[in-house]
């Protein structure tokens, strides 16, 4: 395995501790780290997310992705580090950060014994629009998700596809400028997420930033404009997709990163 | 295999306990308790042969068919209890559903619960230890009364699990099936004239149960002890179709519930326009909280389940009433009403589960969240508690005393809103899962949601003192003024300690929303 760190410019600018990023950066993180037990689940992550751009997350299952979204989303107090959303700390102006922020948890429940229009709904009241643009956008987004001829029942009866949807109408229903997006594709079928990403797009196209994680190396690559690849808990790369795959595609550049791809050898008995 | 799922499913409880320490103290403190009865039922049935054969043979019947019943019934409710041993965990293996069966038969012998069952049955022998006959065939009827109440109980469940599928059904289903349970007591007092009566029917309705599934287990050795060998014959062969039969019912269930894992696809459902309660409240941040909460009230049976109790107590002092005559005990209701309203949002967050996240996302502060789930209790707990408490009083024809009685339930309910509105705020607790039965114990609960749902009990309880003893008091010396300052006083109580419960709940729940988020995530999932 080659160093990561000598084939690419550091994408971030040394840390400096009570340096307010640029607010330009619609996501600064600064040195985060959590730790469960004896487990270290994000292991000091620095990276800055520059507005406008289309951010992927990778990173094999279990590397610290959700937790670093978690921490940046403020789900999760992390043990060191900060995080910034267009300027502001998300932990010292939490209200003012989240009203920034949309957000897409992965395998959270939603308030699933409400109809899909109930639930959009609910998201714009939460956070403080009036009802009449509630109830504009709320139509926009069941219609744009393919949801309007469902908007009537019941969450919990959706599909997995569609419960997807539904969730990133609500944390979209406020027009915010950046959108953290778990695992938005999983169990989406096909021509939703085709629609969806058109909608990412345009959204980026007018100046939104949108961050997804996905273990998809194909779609991020097709998708994304930035990328960084975490494992274990540390940054291995970070940029633009182009400087980190670097000529491979991502696919293969992200296995030579992460590594612990077999050789092949292994389960001899399964002939046929 | 049938080795495999005994030991897989021992290494489950054993990881369980490894897990948490609480959980393991309840199973120490279970397994102590199990091995008291047990050891009690086994004196006891060592002196039995003192008794009449008859007495001996009732009892023993009646004893077996209760223990019968018991694995019908409790899992019934308890859904959840072994889902681990699920057959439609097993679907994907293609192991034959006769094998399966025999191997969970065996891994239900296993359990705690199982074991005490099948040492239980066998200590019951000990009633015929002066008579060798009967003692000889109770061993093997016995063993097989442990053997068919694991089966007929899987088999139960998994057959209902087949017609509950759909959610709303499974879900009246859960509390609807409760209040018969509840109320057995009123409808026995009401059949059963009297104690002496029923005594006498119960050597012949025993004999009666001998021949059903219930009692064959245990009537079969009592026919031999009387002398009636044919009979204890034929019974001890209806047995063995008992069980036979249990696990044909059981196997049914299993190839029903693999067809289903097969063709499991989304359920229709009915499909509902507009925006419902939401569009009624305020189009505020607290509003929508209110309206979601009052949705869920309507939709979600945990919440309604833990209010089941209220009608059913309404008609046990009632009835109480009836027989004596004079309607006292009714005039608690609204009081009692009051308390446990004021109480049951004391878990509202735990009741979110993960779906709490969107409140974090959001961004809503402390005092719309917590202003939102108490308005959404009090729009329609005002209005009930005052109910009970008008009627309650009109039925006892004691009009003097509603002013008091209303201080006491209605400041009861705010002050119950108000310590819920603190606690919600921070302390969470393993609840069911969202579509789960509502009267299911939720894994690794134990302990700690006792103690807070005690302590919150508690403190709810003294905080109602003033309020009380005033009323006490008017009642004592019959004086109208004070009843009048106990309304004052209630009302007045209420609304403070309600003002200070979402103020100090809403500080609480900004400066920790995040570790409030995680305590929810791993409680529930």
């Amino acid at each position: 395995m080659s160093n990561p760190e000598s084939s690419l410019s550091t994408p971030f600018p040394p840390e400096q501790s009570g340096a307010v990023p640029d607010p330009d950066t619609a996501l600064a993180i600064r040195g985060l780290a959590k730790r469960f037990g004896e487990k270290i689940a994000v292991n000091g992550i620095s990276l800055d997310v520059p507005a406008g751009s289309f951010y992927g997350l990778v990173g094999p299952n279990g590397a610290g992705k959700t937790t670093a979204m978690s921490m940046a989303t403020g789900l999760l107090r992390p043990d060191h580090g900060q995080v910034w959303i267009h300027g502001t700390d998300v932990w010292s102006e939490p209200l003012t950060a989240k009203r920034r922020m949309g957000v897409l948890a992965d395998g959270v429940r939603l308030f699933d014994r409400l109809t899909g229009e109930q639930l959009v709904t609910y998201s714009g009241l939460l956070r403080g629009l009036d009802r009449d643009t509630v109830a504009e956008r709320t139509a926009d987004l069941l219609r744009v998700m393919d949801l309007t001829g469902d908007a009537g029942k019941l969450v919990v009866d959706y599909s997995a596809g569609m419960t997807k949807k539904v969730a990133l109408a609500s944390a979209m229903i406020h027009a915010p400028k950046v959108l953290v997006l778990d695992e938005p594709f999983e169990a989406v079928d096909p021509v939703s997420a085709a629609n969806i990403r058109d909608i990412l797009a345009q959204f980026v196209e007018s100046g939104g930033t949108v961050i997804v994680s996905s273990h998809v190396m194909d779609l991020v690559q097709r998708m994304c404009d930035h990328v960084a690849i975490i494992a274990q808990g540390n940054l291995l790369a970070a940029g633009t997709v182009d400087e980190v795959r670097d000529g491979q595609s991502l696919e293969d550049r992200f296995v030579d990163l992460v590594g612990g791809r077999s050789t092949g050898e292994g389960l001899s008995w399964l002939r046929t | 295999m049938v080795a495999h799922l005994i030991r897989m499913k021992l290494a489950i409880t054993v990881n369980g306990w490894k897990k948490s320490t609480g959980q393991l103290v309840l199973a120490i403190l279970l397994m102590a308790y199990l091995a008291f009865v047990l050891v009690m039922l086994g004196v006891g049935a060592s002196f039995m042969p003192e008794l009449e054969t008859d007495a001996r043979g009732t009892i023993l019947t009646l004893v077996g068919a209760v223990a019968v019943l018991g694995w019908i019934i409790v899992p019934v409710f308890f859904t959840g209890v072994d889902l681990t041993l699920d057959p439609a965990n097993f679907a994907t293996f293609g192991v034959p559903s006769r094998q399966l069966v025999l191997g969970l038969a065996m891994a239900g012998l296993a359990t705690i619960p199982g074991a005490a069952t099948l040492i239980g049955f066998l200590l019951s022998t000990l009633a015929w230890r002066d008579q060798a006959g009967p003692m000889l065939l109770a061993v093997p009827t016995t063993i097989l009364g442990a053997v068919f109440c694991i089966c007929i109980s899987y088999a139960v469940t998994g057959l209902l699990a087949g017609i509950t599928g759909q959610r709303r059904i499974r879900e009246i289903m859960s509390i609807v099936a409760f209040i018969p349970l509840m109320l057995a007591g009123v409808i026995f007092a009401g059949i059963v004239e009297s104690v002496e009566a029923a005594l006498e029917q119960l050597p012949g309705l025993a004999a009666i149960i001998a021949w059903t599934p219930l009692g064959s287990f245990t009537g079969a050795p009592w026919a031999l002890a009387e002398g009636r060998p044919l009979e204890a014959m034929a019974q001890a062969v209806l047995c063995l179709v008992w069980v036979a039969g249990a696990l044909w019912l059981w196997q049914l269930a299993v190839n029903r519930s693999y067809a289903q894992v097969r063709g499991s696809g989304p359920a229709s459902s009915k499909t509902k326009t507009g925006l419902g309660l939401l569009g009624v409240f305020p189009g505020t941040p607290a509003g929508a909280i209110a309206a979601r909460s009052l949705i869920y009230w309507l939709k979600d049976p945990r919440y309604s389940a833990s209010l089941v109790v209220l009608p059913l107590l309404l008609v046990l002092f009632w009835f109480l009433g009836y027989q004596s005559g004079e309607y006292v005990m009714i005039l608690l209701m609204g009081p009692i009403t009051g308390f446990m309203l004021g109480y049951s949002i004391s878990a509202d967050i735990s009741y979110d589960g993960s779906a709490f996240a969107q409140h974090v996302t959001a961004g809503v502060s402390g005092r719309d969240d917590r202003v939102g789930r108490t308005g959404s209790l009090l729009a329609w707990g005002i209005p009930v508690t005052l109910l009970f408490t008008v009627a309650t009083v009109w039925m006892a024809a004691q009009w003097w005393l509603l002013p008091g009685l209303i201080g006491v339930g209605i400041g009861a309910l705010l002050t119950g809103a108000g310590v819920s509105a603190l606690v919600s705020a921070r302390f969470i607790y393993p609840v069911p899962p969202p579509g789960a039965s509502p009267f299911a114990t939720p894994e690794g609960g134990g302990m700690r949601m006792m103690l807070i749902s005690l302590g919150a009990m508690v403190v709810v309880g003294a905080l109602c003192l003033p309020g009380l003893i005033l009323y006490v008091v008017a009642l004592a010396t019959g004086t109208m003024l004070l009843m009048w300052i106990t309304l004052v006083v209630g009302l007045g109580l209420g609304v403070f300690l309600l003002w200070l419960g979402i103020r100090l709940g809403a500080k609480w729940f900004d400066r920790s929303q995040a570790e409030t988020y995680q305590s929810v995530l791993a409680a529930t999932g």
